[in-house]
């Protein structure tokens, strides 16, 4: 027992000395909320962007399906526009250009001239084949933008729609209302104990606690690994071996280093609390207001700030 | 106190295909200096690492100290400094040495005590400098040496086993080495070490083994085992004048069977029925300036030449070269 603590007493201490713990501790909460806000942030830019009304419509169709894309593109950002005039151009719209078939190739040119003097961003064009639905073009320099493209496809698909169902004779609008259906569906878990709260929650919360979980696994597993390298091609195995069964040597590895990721998330963990109790002292010393407790929490700790910022969130944020 | 520190019988250990130690049998007495001698690749670490219980023997049977190897009570009463020096790089001496210490059983302040003694002697610990608070990579090739040294011998164990001691010492921590191993025996514990270097263990051992090929060729006390390969050797030493008439004397066979030529100085095997007057007269009259004519029992180097060859190295032990290295 005395062998096994001294291999314990030695796998923790010279961990917690080392470098690579102080920045773990220090920049591991860092990385963690890094992981969660970075990808947030990156989505939150591929959002279709302003760019997407800077757009030109060559309408080749000759029915006014560029006008009607020209609104599905533009949603509800628009101002209220009347399609039964020639052009409409909204605030934030696109250009919509009735060319002839004909006439289009050298539309095109145009429209491409203007796209390279950044005057426009693109232009889409829309044919006998697109009133067909079988395809539509586009070219301009957000055509990289997954969310842009997205969006100028779907208004097509919409337009296209509407332009069918208003042969069979449906109304667009009196489509939309009977298809649209906002439901709101909660979930409570109910336990031996009772109601337990949001069955939503729940599931956060369990997978916040296997994402942690996993993490420390792989982490701390992978630090046992490598110290167990270490100790064969430094040759101190042997040396070690000759003292201590290798059934007590790995048995004081895994408790050192797991005592070790203890000592870490007990620290984050406190770091976190103290942190949310001081909040309002540093944040007024960056003269900034006090944010709310669970707004806080999900800076400090990605995962139970996850957590209690869903909680927090009212239900229409959620839809 | 037993007879025996080591009892080794009949014990054989293969790897795969490869035969590392076949059917050994041997006696380390309590108390005495052994040399476990052999060429690369001769069995000599495998032995040692199932003295030690690292790995386990395919059949046989050792008892170290009348117990089973694997008794974990005998391991305290071991201290083992491996062919291949490892430390923990990264950490400080002195709690390397602790954390050794504290595998053999000795904790707290006595171990701190040792610790310094021992820094101490080796010159670790100076007025100056103290070498036990710097990390292990910092220290040189040498004094990494001396800190595993002191982590062998740091809980005073009864049985010390030394692979291939002196590889990589200079002159004075060899002759410090050396110095140790006959303050152990003076002390009476039992030091075991395995070595290629023929004349240390000439020099410093009780009782010697040579293996080859996995196989134990001969073993016993190093004046028995001369005894019993007694020849009439000459040990000739010359001055630089003359050395050209001497070839032609070393190569009659009615005189000489063999001599190993150092140069400057020769060791002779006399030819049977070879008188060595008729040398010494012969020499003589080839005008070399003799400093030394003594008849001299073989050293073990002759002994090891003459049981185990030249050509004992296994198949691909010339990778070794490359620092693959088996005892």
């Amino acid at each position: 027992m005395a062998k096994l603590w001294a291999i314990i007493k030695r796998e923790y201490l010279e961990r917690v000395r080392s470098k690579w713990f102080m920045i773990a501790t220090f920049f591991g909460p860092i990385f963690f909320a890094a992981i969660i806000i970075v990808p947030a942030w990156m989505a939150s830019k591929s959002k279709s962007t302003s760019e997407v009304y800077n757009t030109i419509i060559l309408d080749a169709t000759d029915t006014g399906f560029g006008d009607r894309l020209a609104v599905n593109i533009a949603g509800d950002t628009t101002i209220a526009v009347n399609i039964a005039g020639d052009t409409t151009i909204a605030a934030r719209m696109p250009t919509v250009l009735r060319v002839a078939p004909s006439e289009l190739t050298k539309a095109e040119s145009t429209a491409t001239r203007e796209v390279m003097r950044k005057e426009r961003t693109g232009y889409v064009v829309v044919d006998q084949q697109t009133l067909a639905g079988e395809s539509a073009r586009y070219a301009g320099t957000n055509a990289t933008s997954i969310a842009d493209m997205t969006q100028i496809k779907n208004a097509i698909r919409q337009t296209i729609l509407a332009t069918r169902l208003q042969k069979v004779g449906l109304d667009n609008e009196k489509m939309k209302e009977i298809t649209f259906i906002p439901l709101d569906f909660t979930t409570e878990r109910i336990t031996e104990r009772g109601r337990a709260g949001s069955g939503m929650a729940s599931v956060l919360f369990g997978f916040s606690i296997g994402f942690l979980l996993y993490l420390s696994i792989v982490i701390y597993g992978q630090t046992i690994m490598s110290g167990v390298l270490e100790e064969k091609t430094t040759r101190v195995a042997e040396v070690v071996m000759s003292s201590v069964p290798t059934d007590t040597l790995l048995a004081g590895k895994v408790l050192g280093v797991g005592a070790v990721g203890l000592t870490q998330q007990i620290l984050w963990i406190a770091t976190t609390y103290v942190l949310l109790k001081l909040r309002a002292p540093i944040m007024a010393t960056f003269g900034a207001p006090t944010i709310s407790e669970p707004a806080c929490s999900s800076c400090c700790f990605f995962c139970w700030g996850s957590f209690s910022t869903r909680r927090s969130m009212p239900r229409s944020a959620h839809r | 106190m037993t007879e025996y520190a080591i009892d080794i019988v009949n014990v054989t250990k293969r790897y795969a295909e490869h035969t590392a130690v076949r059917d050994l049998t041997l006696r380390v007495p309590t108390g005495s200096v052994y040399g476990l001698l052999g060429p690369n690749g001769a069995g000599k670490t495998t032995t040692i690492r199932m003295i030690l219980n690292i790995i386990a023997p395919d059949s046989g049977m050792i008892h170290i100290f009348g117990r089973p190897s694997n008794d974990p009570k005998i391991t305290e009463r071991l201290g083992y400094l491996p062919e291949e020096r490892g430390l923990y790089r990264k950490m400080q001496v002195r709690r390397v040495l602790k954390f050794l210490a504290e595998l053999k059983g000795v904790r707290g302040k006595e171990a701190d005590r040792r610790i310094d003694e021992w820094l101490e002697r080796l010159s670790l610990k100076t007025p100056e400098k103290d070498w036990g608070l710097s990390k292990i990579d910092e220290l040189s090739r040498g004094m990494q040496q001396k800190v595993q040294f002191i982590g062998t011998l740091l809980h005073d164990p009864d049985l010390v086993i030394l692979d291939e001691p002196f590889s990589g010492l200079d002159p004075i921590n060899a002759q410090a080495l050396k110095d140790t191993v006959v303050d152990l025996k003076r002390r009476g514990k039992t030091v075991i070490f395995s070595t290629h270097l023929m004349d240390n263990a000439e020099r410093l051992c009780d009782s010697v083994c040579i293996i080859a090929r996995g196989e134990k060729v001969l073993d016993g006390t190093v004046t028995g085992v001369k005894e019993e390969h007694g020849q009439r050797n000459i040990a000739l030493a010359l001055d630089g004048d003359g050395m050209e008439g001497i070839a032609s004397i070393l190569r009659d066979n009615s005189l000489v069977k063999r001599a190993d030529d150092s140069n400057r100085f020769f060791e002779i095997e006399l030819a049977p029925g070879a008188d060595p007057q008729v040398l010494l007269r012969r020499i003589v009259e080839s005008g070399a300036a003799v400093q030394r004519f003594e008849m001299i029992q073989p050293s073990l180097l002759e002994i090891f030449l003459k049981k185990v060859g030249t050509n004992v190295r296994e198949p691909g032990a010339d990778a070794w070269s490359g620092g693959v290295e088996e005892g």
